[in-house]
Order: C-alpha cells, then sequence, then structure tokens
C-alpha cells in the first residue's frame, strides 16, 4: 500500500468513525476485518481495487486513482425496530453523507470522492443466524503537493 | 398436557432428580428463548421478540461436547469461534412438558464466577425423560 492510501485509509476512518454512523453501527468503524469481540453491525473498508499509479513524464507521481470498499455487516440480532437489510442502507446512507466530497489528507489532495457503484448484496451464516452485507465502491482520486 | 407417553419416573423422579442437583448448585438454570420475525413491509425481516418461555430457570446440565471438535474461521469480516456444547434438562418441569425446538436459543444465566451465556441450539434430541440438546457457543457470549 502506498503511502497516499494510508492516508487516505486515516482520512476515511476520521470521516466514518463520527456518532452519525456509530450510532447506527454500533460495533465501530473496522479496516479490513473487526475485532473477534465485536458485535454487528458495523462497518468495515478496505481498499478494494487499486488502480494505476499516474506519472508525468518526468516520472513523478502525479496521482493515485483508487476504488475503496464500504460495507455495512448487520445481523438478524442487529436490531429489534428494523430489518437487518433496512438497517444496512441506513448505515451507509449515513457513511455517504459523512464522508462528503472530498478528504483532508496531510502533503496531499484529493481531486475526486465519489460513490461510483454499489457492490451486490450477498448473505451469509454464522452459526445460526444470517449476516447481511450491503455496501459500495468509493472512488479517491488523490495527488501528493 | 398429553402424558399418556410418560410415567411417573418421567413426570416426577426426573424433574426431582435434577432440581436436587440445583439445590446443591451443581446444574446450570436455562431459559429458552424463541424468535419470532415479521415483515419490514418491504421485504426485510424483523425480530420482534424473543421472549423467555415458561418454564424459565430449568436446571440443565451443560458439559462440552465430547464427540464434536469445536472451530475457529473467518466469518463475516470477523474470527469467529465456535464451542460445541451438550445440554441435557428434563423433558417434564414445573409440571409442564418443555417446548423446545431446533431453532431455539438456550441461555443461562450468570453462575457464581461464570457470566451468563447464550447457547445456540443446533440439534435436540428427545431421550424418552430428559432432552439433549447440541448446542454452539460463540465467542461473543
Amino acid at each position: 500500500m502506498s503511502d497516499l492510501s494510508q492516508k487516505i485509509r486515516t482520512a476515511l476512518f476520521v470521516k466514518l468513525a463520527v456518532s452519525n454512523v456509530t450510532s447506527l453501527a454500533t460495533g465501530g468503524v473496522h479496516y479490513r476485518v473487526a475485532p473477534a469481540n465485536t458485535n454487528r453491525p458495523f462497518l468495515v473498508f478496505d481498499r478494494q481495487s487499486p488502480g494505476l499509479v499516474n506519472y508525468n513524464f518526468g516520472f513523478t507521481r502525479t496521482h493515485e486513482d483508487d476504488l475503496w470498499q464500504i460495507r455495512a455487516v448487520t445481523d438478524e440480532d442487529s436490531s429489534v425496530a428494523k430489518s437487518p437489510q433496512s438497517l444496512g442502507e441506513e448505515i451507509l446512507n449515513a457513511a455517504i453523507t459523512a464522508i462528503g466530497l472530498n478528504l483532508t489528507l496531510p502533503d496531499a489532495v484529493t481531486w475526486a470522492v465519489l460513490r461510483v457503484r454499489d457492490i451486490p448484496n450477498y448473505t451469509e451464516k454464522v452459526s445460526d443466524r444470517i449476516v447481511f452485507h450491503q455496501g459500495f465502491l468509493l472512488r479517491v482520486v488523490a495527488a501528493p503537493v | 398436557m398429553n402424558r399418556h407417553f410418560l410415567d411417573h419416573y418421567g413426570e416426577r423422579e426426573v424433574p426431582r432428580f435434577f432440581e436436587n442437583l440445583m439445590v446443591r448448585g451443581a446444574t446450570d438454570q436455562i431459559t429458552i428463548y424463541r424468535e419470532q420475525t415479521e415483515s419490514d413491509g418491504a421485504g426485510g425481516m424483523i425480530k420482534t421478540a424473543t421472549a423467555g418461555l415458561a418454564p424459565q430457570s430449568i436446571p440443565c446440565l451443560i458439559r462440552g461436547d465430547n464427540v464434536k471438535d469445536g472451530s475457529k474461521y473467518m466469518a463475516a469480516d470477523q474470527m469467529t469461534s465456535i464451542a460445541p456444547y451438550m445440554l441435557t434438562f428434563p423433558l417434564v418441569y414445573c409440571d409442564k412438558i418443555i417446548d423446545v425446538r431446533p431453532s431455539d436459543r438456550l441461555k443461562a444465566a450468570a453462575r457464581e464466577d461464570l457470566p451468563a451465556r447464550t447457547f445456540r441450539v443446533v440439534s435436540i434430541k428427545n431421550m424418552g425423560v430428559r432432552y439433549e440438546a447440541y448446542c454452539e457457543l460463540e465467542n461473543a457470549l
């Protein structure tokens, strides 16, 4: 992972780990995996699809263009008032609002921070219940300054 | 209550045996929780209640299953560990035949230094005068 991606990772976490998101995703926000003792619902994010690192003619890096995945993980026990499907959507909406259209990066700027597509929803079984995964891909174009 | 298949042993002696064990602190106490779901109006499902069923605080022998091994694996973006347990409790308790199903959860009350634990039922066997429930205990109690 490049230094720029590390900065994006930190900036995304700062944007996502706010009360508007964590009041819904009570298990918190985690990079790639959640700790074993974390109860759902929670939010995970990861750099799903690293893009090309772009250079100018002098081989100076100009920008990086990556897709990040932001995914809500809920299960049947996550809420007694909402379905896990609805709760997952609410978490994602809160995440989209929280991220906004830019990230604050040290020694770098974002040229684009855009939700470009949703991921296909999928489910899996853990012990005696169904876990629901819903998420979206976020395109982040960032350039060092 | 349809008791034609139960004799005095099953109705009286076995529950009394479990009660005596419980009085001596030799058993745990479990309560059966049943899941109910309803539609969220858009095809989703909401679990509306996990109320404890009567009778509650049933004396129960809890032991690790010596046949099946536990496991630890990655699932739902986190490390999950599963430990198999066998729970044994009477078929009749408080003068009622206990209604327990494979989709239920058995919650053991906190006891001495042990916290409350949720056992997730995999299968139930009616052994005539007692139930044997094969359950799983997760890392998150």
